[in-house]
Order: C-alpha cells, then structure tokens, then sequence
C-alpha cells in the first residue's frame, strides 16, 4: 500500500474514528471530539503502522515477547522488558517518517498562538481507551517537548514505555498478546492550564450513572493523574444539577512551566492556593456540563480530562469510555 | 480479632475507589523489586501501601491483592482507574506520615459511604 494511501502521519482533524488501528484510541476519541466541536490542543497522531516497522525490523523484540508471553518468571520478565528497551533506543527513525513529522511539525507551528510551551507527546496505544481496557499510565507522556529531534527522542521513548514491565505485565495480566499491541503517539500542542482535571461522568465508586465525579487541581494535571497530589474532590447529581459532596484536597505541588519555559516542573503550590477550592460553583458546573455533552456524544460514560485555561475557557485533553462501570 | 473494627485502630482517612471492604496484611512497597519479592511470597489477601498513584510497578500484583492504599492521589489518578479494572478498592489520598510503622500489621480498608473511606490497624 502506498504512503499516501496509508499515510505515517494524520492531524487529529482528519482522523475517523474506523482508524482506532492505526492511530489508537486516545487520537481517534480526540478526533471524535474535535468533529463534533469541542475544544482540543491541535496536533498530529504518528500511526502505528510506525512502531509496526520498528517491530519488524528488530526481530529480537519479537522474540523477546515471545519468551515473556510463555514466562511466569517475573525477574525474567524484567529483564526481558529492558533488553527490549535497550533495542527500542538504538532504533533510527527512517528518513520518511523524520520527513513526514517535521513537515507536520512546522504546518503546526504556523498555526498555534502559544509557540513557547512546545508539545505534549503523548501514547495512544491501539488497545488504549477502550471500553474494557484503560491502560491508564501504563506507556509514558512527556511534556513541553521542543523542536523535530526532541519530539523524535521523544517518541522513541514512548515506543520503549509500551515495553515497561508495568505494561508488558499489565497487558499479561489482561490476557492480551503482547504481539497484538501497536503503539501511535499524538503530538499535541502544550496549552497554559489554571486549573485542570479529570472528570467521571458517572460515579464510578457506587455505579451510579445519576452522579458525576470530578477531581481538580492548579497547574497542569500531570500532578494529579500521576497521583503526585491530593486534588479537590467534587460529587455532583446530574439532575437537577447540584452539588452533593465537596473534598478540599490538600494540593500540595502544582505542576507548571519552569521560568524558561523549557520543562514542565512539579512546584509548590502556595498556602493560598492549597487551602482555596479550585473550581466555584459556577465554574464546575460549566465543566460538568460540558462532560454531559460529551457523555451524550460519545453514547456512554466518560472518563475526561479537561483544563481551564488562563483566559478562563475550558479545552478538552482526553476522553475515554469508563471501563468498569457495573450497572445492575 | 483479625478484621474486627471495634478493637483495631482508625489511622488514616481517604477517598475509595470502590465501594468495597477488603483486609489482609500490609505491605509498604516502594520499588519494583519488592512486588517481585511480594509475588514470590504469595500476594494474595495482602494490602499493598504505595506513595504515590504514578505507582505503575504495581501491576504484575494487583490482580493478587485485597486492596491497595495510597498516600497521594484521588479517584481520577492511575492507579484508581487500574485497581478498578481489577477490581480491588484503593483507598487514595490518605496523607499517610509513617508509612514503615505500618507495615506487616493487619490491615482494613473500609468505605464510608459517598467517596470517603478509612484505614484501620490492628495494634
């Protein structure tokens, strides 16, 4: 099949979401969201079809998962896992694909206002956000990623996350075939977050499909997906809606660009700020609504990261559908 | 009485993921090679205490385990939406101070009801 026909790159505005194979579930559900005209970073999914090619052409990673398929051994899944990731690092990006991802990086450096925070290197894993299967922070994301080689690196590192012994183990576990995983990676803009945070649009502790559950923190959320920080913890009934429950979370480092702009860096947050609820009702309640909106869209529950930017609109990072909701 | 509420003691506070009871032994683990050594000696009925829900080496354990509690975090962290999928209540965000003075005593972890939970220790 030709390049054009398969192509290594798409922007996320011209993925459909049929692609969930080339390029993984977090891409195609931000595809899904963009068409329908919620706000997300701009970017670009690099398809699995790359990772595909480095597989291929380093036959000891085949063989290597072979051997952690047919293990229960872990110290030699470990060591396996890092082998793997040895080989994954000294893996040289074709010409094509270094081409192809400095074009699409230059269209979208023309056309984003905030040019200084760099991109969001992110995993989308084919069997990533599905309905039965998360792979929540199991592959790794990197933040404020600048220039064509740095966002290369990165992606390499993102390739080699997908063989961590937490995910390999992970997709063991979940009775996966490691052979059947294929790893896409979004480029996303970096966008300046106030707040941000992670929303349920159906309470995922008691299966009530009638409450919301949303956590939020200062900063970049980063801190609180990687449990870096208690959030501020909201309990909502849908309807009519109202607030139900309320936690202050302590928050104690906030996750923000570092004075050069040059990385993202854990910092403290200020007492101010530790002992102030982030989101007034009003506030909250425009998130909430907008999760509703998604929910609707998207035909089931979701898990949703959003942020709220200085300029006070919200944007979207991620959606995916909750994966162990048990209604009766 | 292992598991009896009215004789153990009430340590630490948190959000549950999971409107689930779960009890067993604790374990404080702080790297990869310590849940190998858990697996090696049977993880099975124990809890497992982590620092932080970035704690993605838990994972070879946690279709084993009753439970899991975490110092940081909150019900939209990681290590919440995983424990889920297998199953296991966490309970996050606990503020825990002494982690070592924990380990190896018999654990609880109890919901509240809403999203609150609770530790408790046997003395």
């Amino acid at each position: 099949m030709s390049v054009s026909q398969n192509p290594l790159i798409l922007p996320l505005d011209k993925i459909a979401p049929e692609d969930i194979d080339k390029y993984g579930g977090k891409a195609t559900n931000l595809a899904r969201l963009n068409s329908l005209g919620f706000q997300i970073p701009q970017g670009f999914s690099i398809s699995s079809s790359n990772f595909v090619q480095m597989v291929t052409s380093i036959p000891e990673i085949s063989e290597a998962l072979l051997e952690i398929e047919n293990t229960d051994d872990f110290d030699m899944m470990i060591n396996l896992s890092e082998q793997i990731q040895t080989l994954v690092s000294s893996y040289n990006v074709p010409e094509e694909l270094r081409t192809d991802i400095e074009k699409h990086y230059h269209q979208i450096q023309e056309s984003i206002e905030q040019k200084d925070l760099g991109y969001a290197v992110r995993s989308s894993a084919t069997i990533e956000d599905r309905e039965d299967i998360s792979f929540a922070g199991q592959a790794a994301t990197y933040l404020c990623i600048k220039g064509v080689s740095q966002i290369i690196d990165a992606i390499k590192r993102v390739w080699q996350s997908t063989f961590s012994p937490s995910a390999l183990i992970y997709l063991k576990t979940k009775r996966i075939p490691l052979a059947q995983v294929k790893m896409a990676v979004v480029v996303q803009e970096m966008v300046q977050a106030k707040i941000s945070g992670v929303m349920f649009t159906a309470n995922v502790v008691n299966n009530k499909d009638s409450e919301i559950l949303v956590n939020a923190t200062w900063g970049w959320g980063e801190a609180l997906v990687s449990g870096k920080v208690i959030p501020d913890t909201y309990v909502l009934e849908k309807n009519p809606l109202s607030i139900i429950q309320k936690n202050l979370g302590k928050k104690q480092m906030m996750c923000i660009p570092s004075d050069d702009q040059e990385e993202a860096i854990l910092e403290e947050t200020p007492k101010d700020k530790r002992e102030s609820f982030t989101l007034e009702q009003d506030k909250l309640f425009e998130i909430v609504q907008l999760g509703l909106r998604i929910e609707n869209a998207m035909g089931n529950p979701q898990d949703i990261e959003w942020c709220i930017k200085p300029d006070g609109k919200p944007m979207i990072l991620q959606t995916r559908p909750i994966t162990t909701l048990k209604f009766p | 009485m292992q598991g009896d509420l009215s004789i153990m003691k009430r340590v630490a506070e948190g959000l549950i993921s999971l409107n689930l009871e779960a009890e067993g032994e604790l374990r404080y683990i702080t790297s990869v090679q310590e849940v190998v050594q858990l697996l090696k000696e049977g993880a099975e009925e124990k809890i497992v205490l982590v620092d932080d829900a970035g704690t993605t080496f838990l994972a070879p354990v946690l279709s084993k385990l009753a439970g899991v509690v975490c110092i940081s975090g909150a019900l939209g962290s990681h290590l919440a939406i995983v424990t889920r999928e297998f199953e296991i209540p966490a309970l996050m965000g606990t503020g825990i101070e002494n982690p070592h003075d924990l380990d190896r005593k018999y654990a609880t972890i109890k919901p509240e009801g809403g999203t609150a939970g609770a530790l408790f220790i046997s003395e």
